[in-house]
Formats: C-alpha cells, structure tokens, sequence
C-alpha cells in the first residue's frame, strides 16, 4: 500500500504544475549600476501611481539591503492600465528619468483562470530616459509548459540594467 | 465537432421517436415541470451557488409496455449569474444555455424509488469580467465573453413519487449529472443542465435535489 502511495506521489511531483505567473500587478526588477556608498537615492516616485509606498518602502536603507554584484536592486511596480509606466529618481545631486515601454497581456489559462503578463513592445521604443545607459531584457512572467513541484518559480519577467 | 453533434441530434431524434411509438401503444402521459432549480437562487439570495436565476426545466414522461418503465424527455432553459466570490479574478459569471435530457426509467419493485439514466446534451454561454488587483497604479478590469460552449454527458437519478390526487405527482429527486465539455475556454462556474461546476473545466460532474410535479394529460 505505501509503495502505491508512494509511486503515485512520486509521479504527481515528476508531472510537475502549471505557471500561472503573479496573477496580481507586475513588477520588474531594476538594477542601478553603481560603487557602494556612491549612489546616494533619495527618493523614487512615479506620476500615475495612487499609492506611494511600494517606492518609500523600496528606498528606505536601499544600500544596506539591495546591493549585489556592482548594482543596486529595486522591485518596482508596472501599471497594468497603460502600455508604459514613468519613474522619477531623485538623487542627492540629480535627477533621472525613465519612461519603460511594454505591451499588456491578459488572457484565459487552463488550470489557472485569468493571467497576466507584459512583453516586448510593438514600436521599437523600449525607453525613454535620462539615464547613461538603459538596457532591458523583456521575458515573460508565465512559464510554458509543466514545471518542477519545489522550487517553483514564475518566469522572470521584465529587468532592466541603467547606469548613471 | 458537427458531426458529433449531429449524431447525438440524430440518436435523441430516434429515441424519441421509439417513445412516441411505445406512447401510441401504451398509456398514461404525464407533463412535469421542475420545482426547485428556479426558486432557490431567489429564496437563498447571495448564499447559493447562483443569483437571480431562471431556470425552466419541463418534462414530458410516457409509460412504456412494461408498467414499471418509463421513458421522459425534458428540454430546459437556465439564464442566470454566479455568487460573487471576492477571492477569484473573475469574481462572478453570467451565464446562458438550452439543453436537452432524456431518460430510461425503472421503477424498483422493493421499494417505492425509480431509478432513471440517460443523455444530455447542453448548448451554453458564458459572459463577465475580471479584475487583477492594482494597489499601485489602480485596478485593471477586462471582459470576457465565451458564447459557444457544447457539452454532452449523462443524468442518472433516484426518484421518489409521492401520488396527490389522481392527476399530480410530486417528485422528489436526486441527480448526478456528468458530461464532457467540447468547447470553451473559461472554466464555468454553473453549466446550463449540468449545475454547479466550479473550478472545473473539460470534465463537469455535478449533484443535485430538486422536486418536480407531474401532471397526468393521458
């Protein structure tokens, strides 16, 4: 009996699940290449945005917190109303601008309801900034396909790399 | 796909056929009509599985030679809306479909119950809008609209006839309806003639209550 409880088991974790992405607002991971203790953030807001605080909470002891690899790492919220979404960073000495392009995709999965995901835009106009250097990598938030039982993991979604 | 529709089409057409013969042979006839799926959206309100739903399900039953068999065929109408339920992206469905039933049906000669099986085919639509949460940026709101959903399956129910004059009957009946769904996207909260289906999607199976009255016209 244990062993067929135990084949069935095993064979439910090798099927795998299905991804059905963050189901909720997206967000993108963006990285500010820069030296510890240089890049002196004060704030990060954005025009359109009715609450605040995701970006309050995102810079407050940023440099204690988010620093890997020769960059600072923020999780920011994309809106999911408009094909782009504005950023303001103020430095203690400057401010920066960036205007990220995407285009929305909402749809019906099986095994999952309603999705949401966001991918490379239609017009050749990725960004709009005042940063040095922008690079985005546009992947999608849903997994295709099964994917493992642990360690589940929806798709990366969208990152982007600025440098002052 | 239309050629499984056809021949269901054509199976039901012949059944029925069948049954009119045996009805010019033998007798009586009754015309029933359900009780129960039309009411209990409006007496429970938001507690049942369905609001504001209007569900005519009549029924025609023809006795066979055999007095202890019987053969009904029902056809029905369900226009209606899901209960709201705040945790989903959709979080409601309005939904709209015809179908078709028809059932064998043996009387137990032990006990008073009958015991009926058979096809049915159901033609429905689905129609709503979901939401995805925006705490940010504000909530994002979308319609959805899923108009040509075919499915075919099989009734089987456990009857129990309560005789109140010569002419009524009340029926008091428990059903499982289980049935395969052809076509559609959206996973139905209530499929037309099959009931409730929450969460599921290509294979609906659902159980169910209701009291029907029979009249005797033959």
């Amino acid at each position: 009996m244990k062993i067929i409880f135990l084949l069935i088991l095993s064979a439910l974790l090798l099927n795998g699940c299905i991804d059905c992405g963050p189901q909720q607002e997206l967000t993108i991971q963006l990285s500010i290449q820069a030296f510890p203790d240089t890049l002196l953030l004060k704030k990060i807001t954005s025009p359109g945005a009715i609450d605040q605080s995701v970006f309050e909470e995102q810079t407050k002891n940023y440099s204690s917190k988010s620093y890997y690899a020769g960059s600072f790492d923020f999780t920011l919220p994309i809106s999911l109303n408009a094909d782009s979404t504005t950023y303001i960073f103020e430095f203690e000495n400057r401010t920066d601008t960036l205007s990220l392009f995407y285009s929305r995709d909402f749809f019906h999965k099986d095994g999952c309801g309603f999705v949401v995901d966001a991918k490379r835009p239609a017009s050749l106009t990725e960004t709009k900034s005042t940063f040095k250097d922008v690079y985005v990598d546009y992947q999608s938030y849903i997994l295709d396909g099964k994917v493992p039982v642990f360690g589940i993991k929806d798709g990366q979604g969208i990152t982007v790399l600025v440098s002052l | 796909m239309k050629k499984k529709i056809l021949l269901i089409i054509v199976s039901l057409v012949w059944l029925n056929g069948n049954a009119q013969d045996i009805v010019k042979e033998s007798k009586p006839v009754y015309l029933g009509i359900d009780l129960t799926k039309g009411l209990t959206s409006y007496v429970f309100a938001d507690k049942y599985f369905i609001r504001n739903t209007v569900i005519v399900e009549p029924y025609v039953r023809f006795a066979s030679k055999n007095p202890l068999r019987y053969w009904v065929l029902s056809g029905g109408f369900a226009k209606g809306t899901s209960k709201i339920d705040t945790t989903q992206i959709s979080q409601s469905q309005k939904f709209k479909g015809l179908y078709i039933k028809l059932a064998f049906e043996n009387q137990y000669q032990r006990v008073p119950l009958r015991f009926g099986y058979g096809p049915i085919i159901s033609f429905s639509g689905f129609r709503g809008k979901y939401t995805f949460k925006g705490p940010t940026y504000g909530d994002y709101t979308g319609d959805f609209k899923d108009d040509q959903n075919f499915a075919f399956g099989a009734e089987i129910y456990l009857a129990y006839d309560y005789i109140l004059n010569k002419k009524l009957v009340l029926r008091f009946q428990a059903r499982t309806t289980i049935a395969i769904r052809m076509s559609g996207n959206i996973s139905p909260d209530y499929f037309p003639g099959v009931g409730i289906t929450k969460d599921l999607n290509s294979f609906l199976v659902s159980p169910g209550l209701s009291a029907q009255l029979f009249f005797k016209v033959h």
